[in-house]
């Protein structure tokens, strides 16, 4: 399994999450009356920290460098590439990233735009599973592909 | 990296005030129907009942909730799973984000089916158990083999790595086992042990002593989670006690070094404590009418016809957040009325037991053998059984 992940890669990894979910009937819905705008910091090995953002409306959505006021955005978070792709994998849960301190939310988000911001996680993870099945005995097994996941017994 | 949780512990602060606009947690009976028969079963669950949310509506109210910013529901029956679109309804929730549980009694669940939930996003499965012997588990539920069942989904929910929780319910017949069943548990990989007192409602209810059997549940459940937290110190687990409410407790049985324990529990859910009425959860009833908690049987609006925001605002809630009035459900079973303190709250059981009309002598009540209690009409199978309702 990867043990590291670049900012290209797991920016990567974010749009193609949202092309998931904008695929799916559920999120396009809901986004009819809704929005989310999520400043991302993403914290390199060396510690400098690299600025996206990550933006979803109007059935679009992307997620490109830089910044925007505080203000603007819903949900502040500071984190390793690696740890924002165990989350979008279904490796590790969102809460225990959260309160293991390995997803540092800075600014924290209304629960209905936690919750849509979930949706989307889990659209994601839910398509990986689907692209890559557990083998036999029901274990998920490690794979390569973009779509590749892992099961929590086959981490670290 | 830093560790600043001061949001989440703000939101832990405001459900425990009750100033949310939405409930955190639903716990959504989504069918009566059931294929087994335990005697306390606080649902009442037989049939479906006539009037059951279909599948649109169903999802309608998922929908609700996801916009309300409710964020935890769980799936229970019945057996949730004797619904065809069980499957449907999880995908969905998970869709919209929501963390999504269900609870089963194991029967004839075969691998491919907890596949398919978790397949469909399930993040948590809770299996109910009584005994480590199955001639006590299996008379409870009323079915034999149903034991080796519900070991059977355990163990590949485990192995699955979906979160996987352990539900006893507290009552004469589980008393003994219930050290067994936590280092069973422990043993298996389990990463949550919920202990419930025994509520006299749904099928449990109706006997001449439900008062006197509530009272001493409750003390039998404060004893086990006493006896538990003694087991759990040396294994690293903390097991919370509790002193005068007896609500449904989780234990973490993974200790907080371990990279899968449950951050709800880091951050206080499950350890808040008083009733969480009005503040952390509701109750859906298969036709979509709300309870205020699981135990709680009375209706304060329909997710038919009102929004879940709408009814989290009911005057009974607000009653239950402007006040500690203890368990609403012992109000219930006590007083019959919902909206009154739970006059076993803060309350010496001896001195309640010896406030209530004596016993009925007689009957087919087990002896009480090394069990420090007396055996009450209601908190055991045979005592069920002996009403003629077993």
């Amino acid at each position: 399994m990867a043990e590291t992940m670049s900012v290209d890669e797991i920016v990567g990894e974010l749009r193609e999450m949202i092309e998931v979910s904008l695929r799916n009937p559920t999120t396009l819905r809901r986004l009819l009356g809704n929005s989310i705008v999520i400043q991302y910091q993403f914290v390199r090995p060396g510690g400098d920290v690299v600025p996206y953002v990550l933006t979803v409306a109007d059935g679009r959505g992307g997620v490109e460098p830089g910044e925007v006021p505080e203000q603007d955005a819903d949900l502040v978070i500071r984190t390793e590439p690696i740890t924002q792709h165990r989350i979008t994998s279904g490796e590790l849960g969102g809460r225990e990233a959260v309160v293991s301190g390995m997803l540092d939310i800075r600014k924290a988000p209304s629960m209905p735009k936690l919750v849509f911001l979930r949706s989307m996680f889990n659209q994601y993870k839910k398509a990986r599973l689907r692209a890559d099945p557990p083998d036999g005995d029901g274990c998920a097994v490690e794979t390569s592909g973009r779509l590749g996941r892992r099961g929590k017994g086959g981490t670290e | 990296m830093s560790h600043d949780v001061s949001w989440l512990e703000q939101y832990m602060s405001d459900a425990k005030a009750g100033t949310l606009a939405a409930p955190p947690s639903a716990w959504w009976i989504v069918t009566r129907a059931c294929n087994l028969n335990c005697y306390y079963c606080f649902a009442d669950a037989r049939k479906k009942d006539p009037d059951e949310l279909d599948t649109a509506e169903a999802m309608a109210v998922l929908e609700d909730f996801a916009a309300s910013g409710l964020m935890f529901v769980t799936f229970l029956g019945g057996e949730p799973l004797v619904r065809k679109d069980i499957y449907r309804l999880v995908d969905h929730s998970t869709d919209l984000g929501l963390y999504t549980a269900l609870l089963t009694n194991g029967l004839n669940v075969r691998e491919d089916k907890i596949d398919r939930l978790v397949d469909a996003g399930l993040e948590m499965i809770g299996v109910s158990i009584d005994s480590t012997e199955a001639a006590t588990h299996d008379s409870v539920r009323g079915v034999r083999g149903s034991l080796d069942w519900t070991r059977r989904v355990v163990r590949h929910a485990v192995r699955r790595g979906v979160r996987t929780s352990v539900r006893i319910v507290v009552s004469e017949d589980s008393y003994e086992s219930i050290p067994d069943l936590f280092r069973w548990a422990v043993d298996e990989g389990v990463e949550e042990l919920i202990l419930l007192p025994m509520f006299m409602v749904g099928r449990a209810a109706g006997g001449a002593e439900d008062r006197r059997a509530d009272i001493v549940g409750k003390r039998l459940f404060l004893d086990s989670l006493r006896r538990l937290r003694r087991l759990g110190e040396p294994l690293g687990i903390s097991v919370p006690v509790q002193e005068t409410l007896a609500c449904p407790q989780g234990i973490e049985l993974r200790p907080p070094t371990d990279r899968h324990h449950h951050a709800g529990h880091a951050a206080g859910f499950e350890l808040s404590s008083g009733c969480k009425v009005g503040r952390f959860m509701i109750s859906v009833q298969p036709n979509g009418d709300v309870y205020p908690c699981p135990f709680v049987h009375t209706s304060i609006g329909n997710l038919r016809t009102r929004s879940v925001t709408d009814i989290w605002r009911s005057p009974l809630l607000r009653r239950a957040r402007g006040e500690d009035l203890g368990c609403l459900a012992r109000s219930m079973i006590h007083t019959g009325r919902a909206d009154v303190a739970d006059p076993t709250y803060r309350a010496d059981a001896a001195r309640l037991l010896a406030e209530l009309p004596a016993p009925a002598e007689g009957g087919d009540r087990p002896a009480a053998g090394d069990l420090p209690f007396v055996p009450v009409d209601g908190l055991s199978l045979a005592s069920h059984r002996a009403r003629g309702e077993g």
